[in-house]
Formats: structure tokens, sequence, C-alpha cells
């Protein structure tokens, strides 16, 4: 079940699973990998008061920029990381409006007007997110 | 290939490895302890919970203080090694806060909870 391999590291086996999303955050997980106390991550980031980070930890609220930069200075693992599942819905939300844009930008791909400033933001968008199926 | 994604690809190879969390429970008669994996390699919380009664009982009893891990983390398992009769108990109340929280729970013996082990390091 659980057990400690031979580099000292947690291992489990794993006998069942469904399709999961990403936590909203991991900010536990790494401040207890670091040994840190809420306390001291909450000095190291200039508050004096480790409450508010206890409710980020338990996903009660978004932290300000300010703070998920901090964090990601604290900890030295990138803000997409440490707010994983944050990121995948907002990923899955651009997404979504990416390929309406796309769409609605395919319609208007042969009208005359703006007809060069179009093919510009199809192209961009070819080459930023992939080519899209209307494409 | 490690010797746990081995195990886990045999009973279904179209699931990802990442994604999975798994709340395991070492179970004793006044208190448990916990450990949430997220796939086979990352561990992401553990911790260790009293619930003893008596003179010095403590004010939150054991089914809310399992719901908590339950809820956070949303396990796709509860794993529990089988109850002794010192621990069947706090198993029923185990298995209930699971039902509530719709989370399968697995049972293993002993035996088998050191299997893995020895066929990993022998």
């Amino acid at each position: 079940m659980l057990r400690v391999n031979n580099k000292g590291r947690f291992r489990c086996v794993c006998f069942f699973s469904m399709a999961s999303h990403r936590l909203e955050n991991y900010l536990r997980t790494y401040r207890k990998k670091s040994g840190l106390t809420q306390q001291e991550v909450a000095f190291l980031l200039g508050r004096k008061d480790g409450a508010q980070f206890s409710r980020y930890e338990k996903r009660y609220g978004l932290p300000s920029l300010r703070i998920a930069l901090g964090y990601e200075a604290v900890f030295k693992v990138p803000v997409a990381e440490l707010f994983a599942g944050v990121r995948d819905s907002v990923d899955r939300e651009i997404s979504g409006r990416i390929d309406k844009l796309n769409a609605d930008l395919q319609e208007k791909r042969n009208q005359k007007r703006n007809r060069l400033l179009t093919a510009t933001k199809l192209s961009w968008i070819s080459e930023c997110h992939g080519p899209k199926l209307s494409s | 290939m490690p010797w746990s994604q081995t195990f886990f690809l045999k009973r279904d190879p179209m699931l990802s490895l990442d994604q999975q969390r798994i709340l395991a429970l070492d179970i004793r008669p006044r208190s448990f302890a916990f450990v949430v994996f997220e796939g086979p390699e990352e561990l992401l919380d553990w911790g260790a919970r009293s619930f003893r009664q008596g003179v010095n009982a403590v004010r939150v009893p054991l089914g809310p203080k399992v719901a908590r891990p339950l809820d956070e983390y949303v396990p796709e398992l509860v794993l529990l090694e089988q109850p002794g009769t010192r621990t069947l108990e706090q198993i029923v109340e185990i298995q209930k806060q699971a039902e509530i929280h719709k989370v399968p729970v697995r049972l293993l013996s002993p035996r088998a909870v050191r299997l893995p082990h020895s066929i990993a390091y022998s």
C-alpha cells in the first residue's frame, strides 16, 4: 500500500482510478514538503498572520497576483504548477473561446473588409493554438 | 518501469497515472494516520489525527476528521488495512464517511499490504 523506497521517497500501489481533475492548488503540498509552517510562509510573503494562507491552502479563495508570485519565489515552483487546477480550468475556458473566435473569423474570411487583418488573426491562432478544425 | 506503475497499467492502461488521488489510512484504536497520493510518485499530504475517548476526549470525533481529507482531496479511492477487533468500529465509521462522499473503499489484508514491498525490493 504505502512504501518508502530505497531513495527514501514514498510510493504507493494504485489499485483503482477514475479520470479526475487536478486540485485547484498545491500550496499545502509544497509547504509541507519544505517543512515550513503557515506562519513562516506568511512571514516570507511579508504578512504577519498565517490565517489567510490557511484559507488559500484549503482552497477557500484565490490569492492576489502579488501573493501568487510570492509563492512562486518562495517554493521555486511556477505559478501554473502551484495553481494547476486553476490553470487547467482557465486553459479549457480559453480554448473554448479560441474555437469560437476562430469560427467567427472563418466566417469573415471572405469578406472584403479587413481581409488581411482577418488572415493575420487566423494565422496567429493557427500558430499559437494549433490548427483548428474549421480552418 | 516502476513496480507500482506496472501494477496499475495491468488494471487499466487507459488511465492517466498522474491524476489519480488515493487516500490511505492507518487506523489505530484512538488515532489514525493518513497519506494522500496523486499518481504513484507524488505525495500530496500526510498527517495523524487523534479521536481518543474518555476524560481526554477530543472535541471533533472520527467521522468529521476523516471527512476533511475526503472533502479536500476528493480521492478516487480510500485504502485501508483489514480491521482487527480493536479497529472494527472505526473502519465502519470511515466506510460510512466514504459512502457519503461516494468514494470506494478497498480493504487490504496485512499480507497484501506487505506483498508489493517484497516484490519490489526482493
